[in-house]
Order: structure tokens, then sequence, then C-alpha cells
């Protein structure tokens, strides 16, 4: 840490390469919370755990990354975070979760304020992406979550970034249509 | 895809949130509360992985100036000992007695001077093969008796008479009857020391000459073959 002045994302992990433990500290703060939602949103009941796993492999091979921006860090502990979590699901022999999720059949009034104070919680909000179809739910848990732009989205899912666009669009259409829906099963 | 889902092809990332996603976005993406799980198990793996760096403890300049002080004392002291020993002038144990390097070599069984050979005062402890010898003389020509039976010694032994009875002859300086004994009728028999008169030293000779001629001569002290101390 250099003089009073916050040290540059670089400064962190080459102090983190070092094996500065505050330093280490500040890379896990800031991908920690990105990797447990996203993980939250694709395997709910096994998030901690894969995130644990996601971190052990992250310390191993810290060396070898060598990104000068916070979001490349972030894409390169979530594309480990997809990894660990795609193993564990052949290892369990199950396929990833598929949405229950069945769109209603017309959209909900626009009194949408008490919906919207319901959502008080960070679980709440990512229960409720959870029920959106796997890959629409990964990629809006990327790209809002996560903060991932369309092209890191892109490269970590394997899908060309209009691809990502529109399971964006489509994701965000159906969280309305739930919020909606649900807004409307309050009032009745 | 679908273009009944609202789909316009806009390929752009600029989204036109709807209130409601817009504050369930930002409720799943509120800062996390510390300590985030997992934080300490995080940790503990990278300590294991990266183990802390233990800087190299540098010595202050202070410490390195009394080091390079003690090198530069101890290696002039040092240098100092050295040109001593080289040119012999030792400041406190060559006063007087300094021992030449080129002292002949003395066997065991060779004839000790019986004066002026040893230059130690008779307090002083000597061995019964010391080879103390005086300093030579750097002329050449004040050896003594000493150097002269050392070179008999070490001279090839005559052919008519034995080698031991001429060192013996010459070592109590013509007292030594070692050609008379060994011989039936004669007094004293092999072995025997015989006392001269008017002098401490005691020779004993084989009647049989040997190579090395073991006539030992001490002066004032009876033969041993140990320590003497005075």
């Amino acid at each position: 840490m250099v003089g009073m002045t916050t040290p540059t994302f670089a400064e962190t992990l080459a102090a983190a390469h070092r094996g500065d433990d505050a330093a280490f500290t500040v890379l896990f703060r800031l991908g920690q919370p990105a990797v447990l939602r996203y993980l939250s949103v694709v395997s709910r009941d096994r998030a901690e755990d894969l995130a644990a796993e996601t971190w052990l492999q992250v310390v191993r091979g810290l060396d070898t990354f060598s990104g000068a921006e916070p979001g490349a860090f972030r894409a390169w502990i979530l594309s480990i975070a997809r990894h660990r979590w795609l193993d564990d699901c052949r290892a369990r022999g199950r396929r990833p979760r598929v949405s229950a999720y069945e769109p209603p059949d017309r959209p909900a009034e626009d009194d949408v304020a008490a919906a919207v104070d319901e959502i008080v919680t960070t679980e709440s909000a990512l229960d409720l992406i959870a029920q959106l179809p796997p890959d629409q739910a990964e990629v809006i848990a990327l790209r809002f979550i996560a903060d991932l732009d369309v092209a890191s989205t892109a490269a970590l899912v394997g899908k060309a970034p209009g691809a990502v666009r529109v399971l964006t669009h489509r994701g965000l259409r159906r969280l309305e249509t739930i919020l909606r829906a649900g807004s409307r099963a309050d009032q009745v | 895809m679908d273009p009944l889902d609202g789909w316009t092809g806009d390929m752009t990332d600029h989204l036109d949130l709807d209130p409601l996603v817009g504050g369930l976005l930002m409720a799943a993406t509120a800062p996390a509360e510390a300590p985030l799980p997992g934080e300490r198990a995080a940790l503990a793996a990278f300590r294991a992985v990266h183990p802390p760096v233990r800087k190299l403890r540098l010595l202050r300049p202070t410490a390195n100036l009394k080091l390079m002080a003690a090198a530069l004392g101890g290696g002039a002291v040092m240098v100092t000992g050295v040109a001593a020993a080289a040119t012999g002038t030792l400041p406190l144990v060559g006063s007087g007695h300094s021992h030449h390097s080129q002292t002949p070599r003395i066997h065991p069984g060779t004839v000790q001077p019986t004066h002026g050979a040893h230059a130690h005062s008779p307090s002083q402890t000597t061995t019964g093969n010391g080879n103390h010898a005086k300093p030579a003389d750097p002329t050449g020509t004040g050896q003594g008796q000493g150097s002269t039976i050392s070179r008999l010694a070490h001279s090839p032994a005559p052919t008519d008479v034995p080698k031991g009875q001429t060192l013996c002859t010459a070592a109590s300086q013509a007292k030594c009857h070692a050609h008379s004994q060994g011989t039936p009728g004669t007094p004293g028999h092999q072995g025997t020391p015989v006392k001269s008169n008017g002098s401490q030293a005691t020779t004993h000779a084989h009647p049989k000459p040997t190579p090395h001629a073991s006539a030992h001569a001490s002066a004032g002290s009876s033969h041993s073959a140990g320590p003497v101390s005075g």
C-alpha cells in the first residue's frame, strides 16, 4: 500500500502475488459477493460449498492471473465458479435446474409499488431471479449481479454476444411479468 | 428467437428497465455485509498456498560499520602476526631463546651432548630425547662438542673401530670405558653404568656396536629415558 492513496487493482493484485494477506482480502471482498450470488442463482442449495471450492482454485491459480482491471478479475473467478458448478452437477448426476415457472396469461396491474417494497432482501431478489429459465437466470446474474459486460458474459457462458443480449432481454421481461403477477396476487 | 417476447433486434446494452425489475436488481446487488461467508477459509487457503514472504533483515548501517571495523582489526592482527613470525622477531618469545630451524636432528638413540649442547637452565624441564640445541653460531666456528658428536653419529661407521665406542669416547671426553665392557675379566658387566670420576655424566654402551649407538649422556643427572625435571 503506497502512501495515503488507495492502491490500484494492479497494485493490490501484485501484493497478493507476494503473499500479502490484506491484499488477498481485498480481492476476496471484491469477488466473493458476485460469486456467491451467482452460485445462489444457478445452484441454490450448494452455493456456499461451491464458493469455497471456487476460492480454493482461485488461490491456487492466483499467480497465473495477470488482469489489470477488477472486471477481468471478476470474470476470471466467475468462470472458475461456473466450472465448479458444472462439475458439481456432473458429479451429482443431475442436470442443471429447469425453472418450473409458467408466465401468466395476462399482465398484472400496474400497482407495483407494493411488490417492490416486498423485495427488501438480497435473498428474496435472488430467489426471484432463480425462478427464470436457467440460461436466462445465469445471464441475468452475470450481467447485473456480477456486473459483467456482454462480451465477458458471452465468453463465460460460451454463447455469442447477440444470444446473450436476447437472453438478457427475455429474462428481464419475464422478471417483470413475475413481479406484476405477484403484485396482482397480493392485491387479490 | 421468439418474436413475441418483445425482442426488437436492438443489440445495444442500454436497457430500459421496468421500475419493478430495477428495484429487484438493486436488491440483488446490494452491498454485502462483512464478514463475507467463507472469508476465513479462503484466507487460510491463501496462507497455505502463499506462505508469507520473510523479508531479508538488512543490517543497519551501524552494524555494517561495526562488522567492517572488526574485520579490519582482525585482519591487521593476523597480518602483523604472520609478518612477525616470518621475520623471527616475535616480541616476547624470541628474546634470547629461539629455536633454530636448522638444528641437527638427533635420534633418540644418539648421543646427547654433555656440555654446551643444552641451552636450557637446569631448572627447565627437558625430555628424554630432547633435541634442544644451542642456537647455531652464525660463524660456524663454535658449534661445540654436541655438533661434533652429532656429525660423528651421522657419519659412516669406521671399519675398524665400533661407532658406538667412538661416540662414547667422544661424548665422555675420553672417560668412557665402553671399549673395555663386555669383555671377560673386566669389572662391571653389560648394561651396568659406570660412573666416571669427577663427572656426573653416566654412559653405558652396548658391547656390540649397533648402527645407532645408544650412548646416553645427561649432564647433572643419572640416565633416564623419561622427563627429567630439575
